[in-house]
C-alpha cells in the first residue's frame, strides 16, 4: 500500500525556522495547479492503487481556496479511484481553520487534519513569528471538532527557549481533546532567519540538559494521558498513529508531487526541484539508487525512530553480515541502557531517543575506503 | 661556449614566473602549443595546484637572434624560504638571472634575499616588469624599487606579460646580449656542481648538472667529491621537454646523469662531479649538507599501518634526500617516526605527499626546532622532542636556534607587524624604507616562533601585504619550559611543547581553548589541561553530549540524515583514541593556528 504526498508551495509569510520550500507570491497558484495536474498525470502509474494515504503538505495547504482544493483532489481521484478507507490529511493554520474551509475539506474527504498550532503560550508564539494567535488555535480546533473531524493531530515546538510553564502549556494541550500530538524540538536549519540570528548570538537556544528536561517531561505527561510515543517526535492515541508518516519510516513507496517533493519506491529516492516557475515550465529532478549500504543504514535511521524499533528477523535475511555486526555493535548500547532488543526487534530506550544520531551513526555500515 | 647561456628566475609567488617561463618555452619552439599547459615545468600535482615551485627543474631551449643560434638553459628554481640552499645552488649555476617584479605588487622580501644571491654571485641581472597588462600595474613606482635595488639604469628595465605575450621576444633578446657566456677551462679536469635530482622509479636517480671546466663523456668512471662515491656515467644528456641522450657534454653544459644510483641521499646538491681518473683538485666552493630545520613526529591514524607508513617514507626520501626520519614512539600515539623537514611548507608538502601518493592517513604533532640542552653530567644533547628535554633538575641551560628575519610589508602595517614580531620574542635589528611606502624591517627572533602560528598572524596583521624571509644565526640561551597537555588527566605526549616560560600562560590558555573547538563533544565530560611540571596553568571542558537527536525525520530528510549521519561515522574512523578521548587529526595541530 503505497501513499501520496503533494506539496503546496505558499505561505501566508516565512516563519524564520522553517526551510521548507514555499513562495508567499500567490500569482504562481493557477499555473502551479496546471502543472501539478500535468505531473499527477504522467507520474500516477509509479504507484500501485489502491493507495493507503494522501497527504497535502507545505508551504501551507490551507491557503487553497476551496475550488483549488476540489480540482486537485478530482484529479487525484481521477488517477488513482477512490475510497473511505483512505488516509486524507491536510497541514492547516490555525488561521485558516474558517467555518467555509472547514465544510469544503470536509466535502471532499478529507478526514485528518494537521494543525499547526506550535505553541499554546501567547509568549512563545510571539517569539516563533507566527501568523495566528493562541485564541485563534483553540477556536478553530473547536469549529472542526464540531463540524465532526474526529482525527486531528497538532504541533508544538519545544525547546525554543521560552518554555516558562512547560507543564502547564501541557495540560492545555491535552485539554484540547486531540488525537495526535507531533512535539518538535526547535532545529536550527542552514539558511533559515533563525540561523542567521543563532550564528549572530542574538538567538540562544536551551542548553541540552533542558532539551532533555522538557523532552522527557513531555514523554511522561503525554504518556500519562494516554498517547503513545510510537516515533521519536510523535504521540498518538491508540489507532491514531499518521499512517502517511509511518509510511515514511517503513519503507513504504509513496510519490510526492509537486516543486520539492521527494518520492521513494523501489529502493530509489527522487525528488523534484525547489523552484516553482521551473516546476510551472519543466518539472526537473534528481534521483538516487540506494546501494545495499545505503538501504541498510535507512532501515536502521528509520527504524529506530519508532517504538517498533528495528525488525531483525527481516533486516537480517536482507543483510546478514551488516546485521550481525550491527547487533554486536548494539550490546554497548544495550549495557548503557540506550537500547533495548526483545522479540527480535531492536528499540532505543527512552533515554537513547535522545541520543539517536549519534547511537544510527555508530551502528551504520561503512565502506573501507 | 659562446653561444650558450644559462639562466635562472628570481621571482616571488604569485609574480608570474611560471607564466613567463611557459612563453619562453613556446616562443622558441620548445614546448608545441599543443602539449603547453600551464606551469609546465611543474610537474607535481601539488605544484600546480599551489602554484609553487618545489623541485628545480631545468630547460634546454634554442633561439637565433643576429643571424646565430644559441642554446638557452633555464634553471627554474623554487621560491619558498624552505628551499634557499637548492635555490642558491641554482643560482650558482648560471650567468645571469631574470629578476620578475609584479607590477601591481613592487618587490618582495623572498625576491630580495635570493637576488642578493644572485648578485654575490656575481649573476647579471636583467629586470622584467610583468603583468603589465594588468591596469593596476604601476611600472614607475615598481621602476623606482628595482633602480634603487640594484643600481641599475632605468632603461634596461623590461617590461612583459606572461599572460598576453607581450615583451617576450625583448627578454630573449636581452638573455642572449646581456647575460655573459660561460666561462671555463675546457680542458682542465672535470669540474660539475649537482643543482638537483629527481627519482624516476625505471632509472634510480637522474642527477642534474653544470659544467664549470673540462667535459664529461658517456661510461666515463665519475666520482662525487663531497660523498666520495664512484660511479659509471650510464647515460648522460641535455633536458628538452623530454631528456635527450647526448654522447659527451662540455664546460657550459647543463645536463642530466644517470649512473643507477638507487638512494637520493647519494645525491646530494651542490656536490662535485669529477673525473675518477684526473680529478680536478678543488671541488665547487658552497657545497653545504642540508640540515632539517623544524621536526614533527608523524604518526599512522591507524596502528596496524606503521610499516606502511615506513615504506612509503623511504619511497618519499628516494626523491626527496632533504627528509629524515627516524623511527619514534608516543605513549598516546604507538609507534611511528620522528621526521626532520627543512621548513614548514616542507612539512606540509610530505604530509599532503604522504596522503595523495600513498593514501596513508597520517596524524602529524606539534612541530619543534632542534634544541641543544646542556646537562649537569653528560654534557651537551641535541633534542628533537619535547618529550627527550632531560628534567630541569638535570639541566644546566637550554639553547634554541635564532634567525634574521626579514620582513617587507607597506608602511601602514609597521605598527602591526613590530607587535607580532615582538610578541614572538623578537628584536628589531634594523628599519629600511625601500620607497616612502615600502618598508624593510629585520628582527632576530627565534626559529621556534615561526614554527607556531607565525605566518598566519603575518598575513592578518598585514592584510596580506607581507612577505617574509628568514636566515639562520645559531644558538642562544632561552629560559625554556616544557608544557604538557592531559586530556582528562592523562597526558598527551604528542602535544607537548618547549616554549618560553613567559608566554606560557597565554600559550597554555589558547591552546586549551583551541583543543576545546576541535575536540568533538563525547558522552562524558572532558577535561582539557595544560601544565608546566604538576602544576596546571590552565583548564577548558568539553561539555559531555547529552542530546543528540533530529526532531523531524519525513520523505526528504531521510536522505540527507543518513548522509550526514555516514560522514559522521567516517570521521570518527579517522581519530584516534587517546584514554577515552576520541581526538581528531587536526586536534594534534592546534597550537599552529591559534587566534
Amino acid at each position: 500500500m503505497a501513499g501520496l504526498y503533494i506539496h503546496i508551495p505558499f505561505c501566508h509569510k516565512a516563519c524564520p525556522y522553517c526551510d521548507f520550500y514555499f513562495l508567499t507570491n500567490q500569482k504562481w497558484k493557477a499555473p502551479f495547479i496546471e502543472a501539478l495536474e500535468g505531473e499527477i498525470h504522467d507520474r500516477a502509474e509509479e504507484l500501485e492503487i489502491p493507495i493507503e494515504s494522501i497527504y497535502f503538505g507545505g508551504g501551507t495547504p490551507s491557503m487553497l481556496v476551496p475550488e483549488e482544493m476540489a480540482r486537485i483532489l478530482e484529479c487525484i481521484e481521477g488517477h488513482f479511484g477512490r475510497s473511505n478507507e483512505i488516509e486524507l490529511t491536510i497541514e492547516a493554520n490555525p488561521e485558516d481553520l474558517s467555518e467555509k474551509n472547514l465544510e469544503s475539506w470536509k466535502q471532499c474527504g478529507i478526514n485528518r487534519l494537521s494543525i499547526g498550532v506550535q505553541t499554546l503560550n501567547e509568549e512563545k508564539l510571539k517569539g516563533l513569528g507566527r501568523n495566528h494567535k493562541v485564541q485563534d488555535s483553540i477556536e478553530g480546533l473547536e469549529r472542526a471538532q464540531r463540524l465532526g473531524f474526529g482525527n486531528i493531530s497538532v504541533d508544538l515546538i519545544f525547546a525554543t527557549g521560552d518554555e516558562k510553564d512547560l507543564d502547564s502549556e501541557l495540560d492545555d494541550y491535552l485539554r484540547l481533546d486531540v488525537q495526535h500530538i507531533s512535539a518538535y524540538g526547535l532545529t536550527v536549519e542552514e539558511g533559515t532567519p533563525l540561523a542567521r540570528l543563532v550564528g549572530k548570538g542574538r538567538k540562544t537556544l536551551v542548553e541540552d540538559d533542558e532539551y532533555r528536561r522538557q523532552f522527557l517531561l513531555i514523554h511522561e505527561k503525554l504518556e500519562s494521558a494516554g498517547f503513545g510515543h510510537y516515533e521519536i517526535s510523535n504521540y498518538a492515541k491508540d489507532g491514531f498513529e499518521s499512517r502517511h508518516n509511518s509510511s515514511y519510516w517503513n519503507r513504504k513507496a509513496y510519490l510526492g508531487l509537486g516543486p520539492s517533493a521527494h518520492s521513494y519506491r523501489n529502493n530509489s529516492r527522487r525528488w523534484n526541484e525547489s523552484n516553482l516557475p521551473n516546476y510551472c515550465k519543466q518539472i526537473q529532478f534528481e534521483e538516487e539508487a540506494l546501494s545495499a549500504r545505503d538501504q541498510f543504514n535507512e532501515a536502521i535511521m528509520t527504524g529506530l525512530r519508532q517504538k517498533r524499533g528495528v525488525d531483525l528477523a527481516e533486516l537480517s535475511e536482507r543483510f546478514p553480515a551488516a546485521t550481525k555486526s550491527m547487533i554486536e555493535q548494539s550490546e554497548g548500547f544495550i549495557q548503557d541502557n540506550l537500547m533495548e532488543k526483545n522479540d527480535n526487534f531492536l528499540r532505543l530506550s527512552l533515554e537513547g531517543m535522545l541520543m539517536s544520531d549519534h547511537i544510527c551513526s555508530e551502528l551504520f555500515w561503512i565502506d573501507e575506503d | 661556449m659562446e653561444n650558450i647561456r644559462n639562466f635562472c628566475i628570481i621571482a616571488h609567488i604569485d609574480h608570474g614566473k611560471s607564466t613567463l617561463a611557459d612563453r619562453l618555452l613556446q616562443t622558441t619552439g620548445t614546448v608545441s602549443d599543443r602539449d603547453l599547459q600551464e606551469q609546465t615545468l611543474d610537474d607535481m600535482d601539488i605544484e600546480r595546484e599551489r602554484g609553487i615551485t618545489i623541485k628545480s627543474h631545468a630547460i634546454q631551449m634554442n633561439h637565433s637572434e643576429g643571424g646565430k643560434d644559441y642554446v638557452l638553459n633555464l634553471i627554474d628554481t623554487p621560491g619558498h624560504v624552505d628551499f634557499s640552499y637548492e635555490v642558491s645552488r641554482s643560482i650558482a649555476a648560471c650567468e645571469g638571472a631574470l629578476l620578475i617584479v609584479d607590477a601591481t605588487q613592487g618587490i618582495q622580501a623572498q625576491t630580495i634575499s635570493n637576488l642578493y644571491l644572485a648578485i654575490e654571485n656575481d649573476l647579471e641581472i636583467i629586470p622584467v616588469l610583468n603583468k603589465m597588462d594588468l591596469p593596476s600595474a604601476m611600472p614607475e613606482e615598481v621602476k623606482d624599487q628595482i633602480e634603487e635595488l640594484i643600481g641599475c639604469d632605468r632603461e634596461d628595465i623590461l617590461e612583459a606579460s606572461g599572460k598576453t605575450g607581450y615583451g617576450v621576444d625583448s627578454v630573449l633578446t636581452a638573455i642572449i646580449n646581456r647575460v655573459p657566456a660561460p666561462t671555463g677551462d675546457k680542458d682542465a679536469p672535470l669540474r660539475a656542481m649537482i643543482f638537483d635530482s629527481v627519482f624516476n622509479p625505471f632509472r634510480g636517480i637522474i642527477a642534474y648538472f653544470r659544467i664549470f671546466s673540462g667535459s664529461i663523456a658517456k661510461n666515463n668512471k665519475v666520482k662525487f667529491m663531497n660523498t666520495g662515491k664512484e660511479y659509471i656515467a650510464d647515460e648522460i644528456g641535455v633536458l628538452r621537454m623530454k631528456p635527450e641522450k647526448r654522447n659527451s657534454l662540455h664546460t657550459g653544459d647543463v645536463g642530466y646523469i644517470i649512473s643507477g644510483i638507487k638512494q637520493a641521499r647519494e645525491v646530494k646538491v651542490g656536490d662535485t662531479i669529477t673525473h675518477l681518473h684526473r680529478p680536478t683538485p678543488q671541488a665547487i666552493q658552497g657545497f653545504e649538507d642540508v640540515k632539517p630545520m623544524v621536526f614533527a613526529g608523524i604518526y599512522p591514524v591507524d596502528t596496524d599501518e606503521y610499516e606502511e607508513l615506513r615504506d612509503s617514507m623511504e619511497k618519499l626520501q628516494l626523491n626527496d634526500a632533504s627528509l629524515t626520519f627516524e623511527p619514534e614512539s608516543s605513549a598516546a600515539l604507538g609507534f611511528g617516526f620522528r621526521c626532520g623537514f627543512l621548513g614548514m611548507l616542507h612539512m606540509e608538502i610530505i604530509q599532503e605527499r604522504l596522503e595523495r601518493e600513498f593514501d596513508m592517513t597520517v596524524i602529524t604533532t606539534v612541530p619543534n626546532v632542534s634544541y641543544k640542552a646542556y646537562t649537569k653530567k653528560t654534557g651537551l644533547i641535541e633534542v628533537h622532542n619535547p618529550s627527550d628535554l632531560p628534567e630541569p633538575t638535570l639541566l644546566d641551560s637550554v639553547e634554541e636556534p635564532y634567525i634574521n628575519a626579514q620582513i617587507i610589508t607597506k608602511s601602514d602595517f609597521i605598527g602591526q607587524v613590530m607587535s607580532l614580531c615582538i610578541e614572538k620574542r623578537g628584536v628589531l635589528k634594523n628599519q629600511v624604507y625601500l620607497t616612502t611606502n615600502r618598508v624593510e624591517i629585520t628582527f632576530e627572533m627565534p626559529l621556534a616562533e615561526i614554527v607556531f602560528d607565525f605566518y598566519d598572524r603575518l598575513k592578518s596583521v598585514s592584510k596580506g601585504y607581507a612577505s617574509f624571509d628568514y636566515s639562520p644565526i645559531g644558538y642562544k640561551q632561552s629560559d625554556l619550559v616544557k608544557m604538557d597537555i592531559l586530556l582528562n588527566g592523562d597526558q598527551v605526549d604528542a602535544l607537548s611543547a618547549l616554549i618560553h616560560k613567559d608566554n606560557a600562560y597565554s600559550l597554555g590558555k589558547k591552546i586549551c581553548e583551541k583543543l576545546r573547538q576541535l575536540i568533538p563533544r563525547q558522552q562524558f565530560d572532558i577535561a582539557i589541561q595544560a601544565a608546566l611540571g604538576a602544576k596546571i596553568i590552565s583548564r577548558e571542558t568539553v561539555k559531555a553530549l547529552r542530546k543528540d537527536v533530529t526532531a523531524k525525520c519525513y520523505g526528504g530528510d531521510i536522505s540527507r540524515k543518513r548522509k550526514l549521519l555516514e560522514k559522521q561515522k567516517k570521521g570518527k574512523k579517522k581519530m584516534r583514541q587517546i584514554g577515552n578521548v576520541e581526538v581528531p587529526q587536526s586536534a594534534f595541530l592546534a597550537v599552529l593556528k591559534l587566534d
